[in-house]
């Protein structure tokens, strides 16, 4: 399934997003809700979270909160190389995509480290 | 099967099977004080034993005829013979366990071990070995394993198994130790005389010819005991061999009838138990090994089941600044601080020209050119079916021996040499494996941030929060965080040998929560604070043993990791289904969560008997509801809280 042919679509398409794709396409009308139930339906929330702020990998970044327009993240997930495996448009529609798409980049991402006290106590002690 | 006194007056064959009884019990005592006597001069566990006295037990009793009379009237000569024993058997057999320091014994109850049991209750007083009440065999084994490894390698626990229909519970919980090389002796009960068993009687189904078969593929040892000088002699010998690297589990088979005969005139001996020495490697491999070292460039030692106690965590820490070489350690047990600049990741092994690996079968990827040491005690097993020993891997020098037996040697030999290592050599190293291991501590701080305040609780928050609790305490972390993004080896300082317990051994499900309790009691008297992150899928193989915990009041803080399924076969069966290109929503929900209903851990625990609360949804609650629970473990009494979590 995951082979050089693959990533290099990857590759294709995350730089066609960055020369081509502006501020991003139109909000989706389908409610927060109904993404949410989306997200779950097809197990995003597996390694990404409920909300979306999970790290799923070394290489992955949390997709709470996130910028990429929908083209981007549609070939992230289309063509994910090593990260995950894909879903194909046969298994998740395009319009579901959205949906979730519009779902986790509505998601507050995670606090700063220098806010968490907690963490900032670990870092200073490694000093 | 009636053992009560019967008051009505006594026959003349009664009476007559009442004398000559007394006239052996009378033989037999003297006989046996006279053998516990001379047994006592040159062991300070042997002065421990013999006839009950030193352990408060009452010892044996002489009747007088009149009493004889009374309590054997109604019965046959045989029957007499068969009940009404005054020096029973199993009474010695409970000073041979005592002889091998064994503090406990956990069982489920089994009649074809109820002489025993009678004997540790009413001879021994229960106590040195107390009973555990477990509600399954497999709970037995696991607190057996956690308790080992609790106690620093220390102390071994019995478990008392019914015939067939109890061992036939244990096997999965004996594998696991012995993948993790933790010793157990497992008592089995077995009706050996055929023409003995009761015509119909449940104890044929209780009964086997071959009783250890059931785990003889992975435990070390097992043996058949036919009389008490046999019982006497492999039970010591179980100890020895249970409890010398590579250490696991044996199982010793005591006949029910033999537990409720009458002691022979000559009471067998209790041997000494003697000191365990650990196999050492050869002093020339040990040069030879010390040689290598020092003439690197780029030293890196990898461990695994290395350190029994903290003086193994010691002496990796001193070999390892003697050379200023990285330690990967596979956390398997406590090896070395992971606060310390020369812990490093197994990425470290990659950039080696010479890796010492420590009780490890494979040291993982190294460079084309590095030579491989090994140093270890797993070619010492003798035979083994199951296939836990892994793919082969190829050292350049392999030794046998325990590894830490052999670091003082080593260490010796290395300080010999070290002149050879220009002190530039020695800084260089040194400040690139602090740079290595302080990039991946921030890092790892850093990614803990993520769903900070996220509901279902992040588990990266679950373990900020519960360091905030434990952090000023002496505390030990009983289970293992690997299904929680190992947060808790990651982002805690452990720098003692009882901060971390290692894993299972063989990855198998069920074993974190009687394990946990067996290593909080193991703690328990050192007065260390236990904290068990309970995953709800591995508790619910055993959830009885929070009842065990509660009942035998071993303190200790569990917080549920609950993400209401068998997560990581989500993520298995997640990829299977969209490699497949089918399937991809829902499927990895079927047979892998637990939920619908959801289960209220919580109600569970206080259903057993143990303070709860929870769920806890909200990551802002779970400081308030761990403080209190928090005040419920220093008050002596184990506790559960229920929280809500992300997967992994």
């Amino acid at each position: 399934m995951i082979n050089k042919q693959t990533s290099m679509k990857t590759f294709g398409a995350l730089l066609m997003v960055l020369i081509c794709v502006g501020p991003g396409p139109q909000l989706s009308a389908q409610s927060e809700e109904e993404g949410y139930q989306l997200w779950l339906k097809y197990q995003c929330d597996i390694c990404h979270y409920n909300q979306g702020h999970g790290k799923a990998s070394a290489t992955s970044n949390p997709l709470a909160g996130t910028l990429l327009p929908f083209e981007a993240f549609s070939a992230l997930t289309r063509y994910p190389g090593n990260r995950m495996l894909p879903y194909s448009e046969k298994e998740l529609s395009n319009e579901d995509l959205r949906a979730i798409w519009e779902y986790v980049r509505r998601q507050a991402p995670s606090p700063k480290l220098e806010d968490i006290p907690i963490l900032v106590e670990w870092l200073e002690a490694l000093e | 099967m009636k053992f009560w006194k019967k008051k009505s007056d006594t026959t003349s064959k009664d009476l007559q099977a009442g004398v000559n009884r007394r006239e052996f019990l009378t033989a037999a005592t003297a006989t046996g004080l006279a053998t516990a006597s001379l047994g006592q001069s040159s062991s300070k566990a042997q002065a421990q034993v013999g006839r009950g006295v030193a352990v408060g037990g009452p010892g044996p009793v002489v009747p007088t005829e009149g009493q004889e009379a009374q309590e054997f009237d109604g019965y046959s000569a045989e029957q007499v013979d068969r009940y009404f024993v005054k020096n029973p058997a199993s009474d010695f057999m409970v000073d041979v366990i005592k002889s091998l320091n064994i503090d406990y014994i956990a069982t489920n109850p089994g009649s074809s071990f109820r002489g025993i049991q009678e004997s540790i209750v009413n001879y021994a007083g229960n106590s040195k070995p107390e009973l555990l009440t477990v509600n399954h065999e497999e709970i037995a084994c696991c607190m057996a394993h956690g308790y080992f490894k609790g106690s620093g390698s220390e102390k071994v626990m019995g478990i008392l198994a019914h015939g067939t229909v109890g061992l036939a519970h244990t096997p999965m919980a004996v594998y696991n130790a012995f993948c993790d090389r933790a010793p157990m002796i497992i008592i089995a009960g077995n009706h050996i005389d055929a023409g003995a068993r009761t015509p119909g009687g449940t104890n044929w189904w209780h009964s086997a010819q071959d009783m250890p078969k059931i785990l003889r593929d992975f435990t070390k040892w097992d043996d058949t005991c036919h009389s008490l000088t046999h019982f006497a002699d492999s039970m010591a010998r179980a100890y020895q061999i249970a409890t010398t690297p590579p250490m696991g589990p044996v199982v010793i088979v005591v006949d029910a009838d033999q537990q409720e005969e009458e002691m022979p005139v000559r009471r067998p001996q209790i041997h000494r138990r003697p000191e365990r020495t650990a196999p050492h490697a050869d002093a020339n491999a040990v040069r030879e090994i010390a040689q290598w070292l020092v003439e690197a460039e780029l030293p890196v030692i990898t461990a695994g089941r290395m350190a029994h106690n903290q003086e193994g965590t010691d002496l990796l820490v001193e070999l390892a600044e003697l050379l200023q070489a990285g330690v990967s350690n596979s956390m398997a047990r406590m090896n070395f601080p992971n606060t310390h600049h020369l812990s490093v990741g197994s990425g470290a092994i990659g950039q080696a020209d010479v890796v010492l690996g420590l009780e490890v079968g494979n040291p993982g990827r190294t460079r084309q050119d590095a030579r491989v040491i090994t140093l270890g005690t797993a070619e010492l097993f003798l035979k083994t079916n199951f296939q836990h020993f892994g793919k082969y891997y190829a050292p350049d020098l392999a030794v046998a021996g325990d590894a830490q037996a052999t670091l003082p040697a080593l260490i010796e030999e290395v300080r010999r040499l070290r002149g050879k290592i220009s002190r530039s050599a020695l800084e260089k190293r040194e400040d690139h494996w602090r740079e290595t291991h302080l990039a991946t501590r921030r890092r790892d701080i850093e990614n803990a941030r993520h769903g900070w305040d996220a509901s279902p609780v992040s588990t990266s928050r679950l373990y900020g929060e519960l360091w905030q609790v434990v952090k000023n305490k002496d505390w030990a972390m009983v289970s293992n965080d690997g299904f929680q993004s190992s947060w808790g080896k990651r982002l805690w300082p452990m720098t003692k040998y009882h901060h971390f317990h290692g894993s299972s051994g063989a990855a198998g499900i069920g074993y974190g929560a009687p394990a946990a309790v067996g290593a909080a009691l193991a703690h328990k008297e050192h007065g260390r604070f236990v904290v068990n992150v309970q995953k709800d899928g591995d508790l619910m193989f055993s959830p009885g043993v929070l009842w065990t915990a509660a009942h035998h009041k071993i303190p200790m803080l569990n917080v549920m990791h609950n993400n209401r399924a068998y997560h990581a076969e989500r993520m298995i069966v997640q990829r299977v289904a969209n490699a497949r290109n089918r399937g991809t929503a829902e499927s990895s929900r079927i047979g892998n969560t637990i939920d619908n209903p959801a289960i209220d851990f919580a109600k569970v625990a206080d259903g057993l008997g143990m303070w709860s609360t929870g769920p806890v949804t909200d990551p802002n609650d779970l400081h308030a509801a761990l403080v209190k629970a928090v005040a419920v473990v220093e008050s002596g009494e184990p506790c559960l809280v229920d929280v809500l979590c992300s997967g992994r």
